[in-house]
């Protein structure tokens, strides 16, 4: 009886700082659901601030990520597959806008993208302007999203079994072949779940948006910005705004949870 | 002289924790606190005459908070710690003291609009009413002061110069900003073609063009200051709203490009 | 009597990590059994006959063909040496079921298949090795005989010209192993191929009447017909391998 209760004692203080964590995260959201009422929620909804920063949002997350995804599982692949030592220091190099405050990425993208900037001259004879545009937008939100998914998916290709994929290619496939039609189904889980990873942080951008693209109803001024502003004439607005994008974040993660647990129902072995 | 928009986006984060005020340190040495918001217009000119009056009342400090007034007035109904408020509009003002939260307000300084482009003038502006050759116009967002003179000014221009020509130029704004600093950065950095902002940022900057506004139409801003209810400094703030109306605090002022009594 | 012809040979020389191996090996129709303590390089020998790894000198020629040579910088890779490997853990995949597993290689070395051909050939297959009510289940859900008879049926459906086994029936208990040996052993001397089979239990070597190298540290340290190795081994392992008086996995009687 001593034995265990002492034992229970001594995990206490294991539970006391894991319970005070959970407490940090939860209880801000949680006051945040109880902070209007469908009333309020209706009059944030009609504000003149709110449509078009929606609409905005998801146009510009969506084809971040599809960016995102298009372009970062190849270099995820070759950074789980390749043995040469410039790998390592891809990853960091790739590590670096989570390092970096999005203020810096910000300020990064207008000395490479603006007019003077590394490629504004560039830019300016095609006559292409890329601050204070959707584009900019789209580029801010790749930047700080990209780590997160390559992340992700390198760990993700890292776990496929390599005798897997030397079996599908003396069945005939190619390098290629093997990937798609091994690696990437295998690693899905994973690829899935930094895919949610980098559209959160996109959703969320708000810093490097700020400095590169600027802030205009429709065209730059994406949720988080609009929050900003609406604080500042009315409440509602923001309380509307936050309470979406934290439904959306609730939301991908549910799906997140679901794609996953899918998985683990093929099978004791399906643990791949 | 190039603020660093960190300033803002600290504002921000003020924001986002709920007011948690920058009060933080206060208590930690002997020393007096004097905890200042102030617009970031305010930047240079409050920036020396804190030192003035901390170099004359040795063992207080005073610690500047600078963002666009509206963020500031936001922070203090949402609680933040603070002692003094120097705002670029009087509505801000006028609205805390109805809420009680500041005492009555003094006008201390007043500045006027002034037209900015950047050092290359990419579109060539070389007088105000060349305004509309700017492709890439910047100014402050409506809520920030300077937003609301600059859409006064251009609504004088449409009455006064040209019909139509204040919304010409609205149509050309590609950004608003969070505050006027953010704004002239714009400039300085080349990516805006021409931005408003007041008459003491374009002087304190060596990195812009500035363009005379026609007096006919600019607009004056009134700075006004009071006294936070509930400040933890108590006289020593009362000292330092003194000093800024005093005649030394004036001529600072005055040095930095502001109008004053 | 058994048909003498060589039809495959190899040499291969390479330093993986600290392991130094080299080796030159041949064989015919008859299986050939690859034996030796672990870490000697059985398993990195059979990867790079499959296309893993370069070998850094070395030639590997099959039925006439040849795979790789150094000498000459020629390298085919996997997908063109049409060699069947069977790793250990058998590599279904899990993401499939069975029956596409088993489709998997068919589709892909066929030149142009008949719609549904694919899936007829892979489900004679299983027919013939005997699982084919598994079709529809996942590899997660079969027992370890039943993977490894999918995984030998997903090896064959692309008709390879040289089958690979590295530990078929390592992971398996005694009694599941002493079906399937019999099973497997009955089914390569049916089949065409040339047969390397990795293995540690002297009952396979017996039943696949094989031809046997044995490996220790990455050099070959005696080969021939088993039950000369048997007679007169060279070294210390080779005499434990083929100790047939030591303990063996029978079950005991109840008592």
């Amino acid at each position: 009886m001593a034995r265990s209760s002492a034992r229970n004692a001594g995990r206490l203080p294991l539970a006391l700082a894991g319970a005070t964590l959970l407490a940090i995260l939860v209880v801000p959201v949680a006051a945040l659901v109880l902070s209007s009422s469908p009333r309020d929620l209706a009059a944030g909804v009609q504000h003149p601030l709110f449509g078009p920063a929606l609409w905005l949002s998801l146009r510009t997350t969506i084809v971040s990520l599809l960016i995102v995804v298009a372009t970062g599982t190849p270099l995820a692949w070759w950074l789980a597959a390749t043995k040469s030592r410039s790998a390592r220091f891809v990853e960091i190099l790739v590590d670096l806008p989570i390092v970096m405050p999005p203020a810096v990425v910000g300020i990064a993208l207008l000395e490479t993208f603006g007019r003077a900037g590394l490629f504004g001259p560039f830019l300016q004879y095609w006559q292409l302007q890329i601050p204070f545009s959707t584009i900019a937008v789209i580029l801010a939100q790749v930047t700080v999203s990209a780590p997160f998914y390559v992340q992700a998916a390198a760990a993700a290709f890292r776990r496929v079994d390599p005798d897997l994929l030397l079996v599908a290619r003396t069945l005939g496939q190619s390098a290629t072949g093997a990937f798609v039609r091994v690696a990437v189904p295998m690693a899905l889980p994973g690829l899935i779940g930094g895919a949610a990873l980098a559209w959160a942080r996109s959703l969320g951008e708000f810093g490097a948006t700020l400095l590169f693209a600027g802030n205009l109803p429709g065209t730059t001024q994406t949720m988080p910005l609009a929050i900003l502003l609406a604080l500042e004439s009315d409440v509602r607005a923001a309380l509307a705004i936050s309470l979406v994008l934290a439904a959306a974040a609730v939301l991908l993660l549910l799906a997140l949870r679901v794609a996953t647990a899918r998985q683990w129902a093929r099978g004791p072995g399906a643990e791949f | 002289m190039f603020t660093p928009p960190v300033t803002a986006l600290r504002s921000a984060a003020l924001l986002a924790v709920l007011g948690l005020g920058c009060a933080c340190g206060a208590g930690a040495d002997d020393a007096t606190v004097v905890t200042v918001f102030a617009a970031s217009s305010l930047t240079e000119a409050l920036g020396e005459l804190a030192e003035e009056f901390e170099t004359a009342n040795p063992g207080t400090r005073v610690r500047l908070n600078f963002a666009g007034s509206q963020i500031l007035r936001l922070q203090l109904e949402q609680g933040a710690a603070a002692d003094v408020f120097a705002s670029a509009n009087p509505d801000h003002v006028a609205a805390l003291n109805a809420a009680e939260l500041v005492g009555p307000a003094e006008v201390f300084a007043h500045n006027e609009l002034a037209l900015i482009v950047p050092v290359e003038n990419p579109a060539q502006i070389t007088a105000f009413d060349q305004l509309t050759r700017a492709r890439r116009l910047v100014v402050a967002e409506p809520n920030v002061p300077a937003g609301r003179y600059t859409r006064e000014l251009l609504r004088r221009a449409n009455e006064q110069l040209v019909p139509g020509f204040g919304d010409e130029v609205l149509s050309r704004v590609v950004s608003e900003e969070l505050n006027v600093r953010l704004v002239r950065a714009k400039v300085e950095l080349g990516e805006a073609d021409a931005a408003i902002v007041y008459m003491t940022d374009a002087e304190s900057s060596g990195q812009v063009l500035r363009i005379d506004i026609p007096p006919a139409v600019n607009v004056r801003a009134d700075y006004s200051v009071c006294l936070v209810a509930d400040g933890r400094a108590g006289e020593a703030a009362t000292r330092f709203v003194e000093f800024m109306l005093s005649d030394t605090g004036q001529a600072v002022l005055l040095r930095w490009g502001f109008g004053v009594e | 009597m058994q048909d003498a012809t060589i039809l495959w040979k190899a040499e291969i020389r390479v330093t993986l990590g600290s392991l130094e191996i080299d080796v030159a090996m041949q064989g015919g129709r008859a299986p050939v059994a690859l034996i030796g303590p672990n870490g000697a390089g059985k398993t990195s020998i059979l990867r790079i006959l499959a296309g893993a790894h370069r070998a850094t000198t070395g030639r590997f020629e099959l039925g006439g063909d040849v795979l790789f040579d150094r000498s000459d910088e020629f390298e085919l890779p996997p997908e063109a040496r049409r060699v069947g490997y069977v790793p250990q853990g058998y590599g279904l995949f899990p993401h499939l079921t069975v029956l596409d597993n088993v489709m998997f290689g068919f589709k892909s070395s066929a030149p142009a298949p008949r719609a549904g051909s694919g899936r007829q050939a892979a489900a004679a297959m299983l027919h013939k090795l005997g699982c084919v009510d598994l079709a529809e289940r996942h590899p997660g859900a079969l027992s370890g005989g039943e993977q490894q008879r999918v995984a030998l049926a997903r090896a064959l459906v692309a008709e390879p010209r040289m089958l690979l086994l590295d530990e078929p029936l390592a992971a398996l208990d005694a009694i599941a192993r002493r079906q399937l040996r019999a099973f497997v052993a009955e089914h390569l001397g049916t089949i065409v191929q040339p047969t390397l089979v990795v293995t540690h239990d002297v009952r396979d070597v017996m039943a696949l009447n094989a031809e046997v190298y044995a490996l220790d540290s990455g050099q070959l340290v005696q080969s021939g017909p088993w039950a000369e190795l048997a007679a007169q081994p060279a070294t210390e392992f080779v005499r434990e391998f083929f100790d047939l008086h030591g303990p063996t996995d029978t079950p005991q009687p109840a008592s």
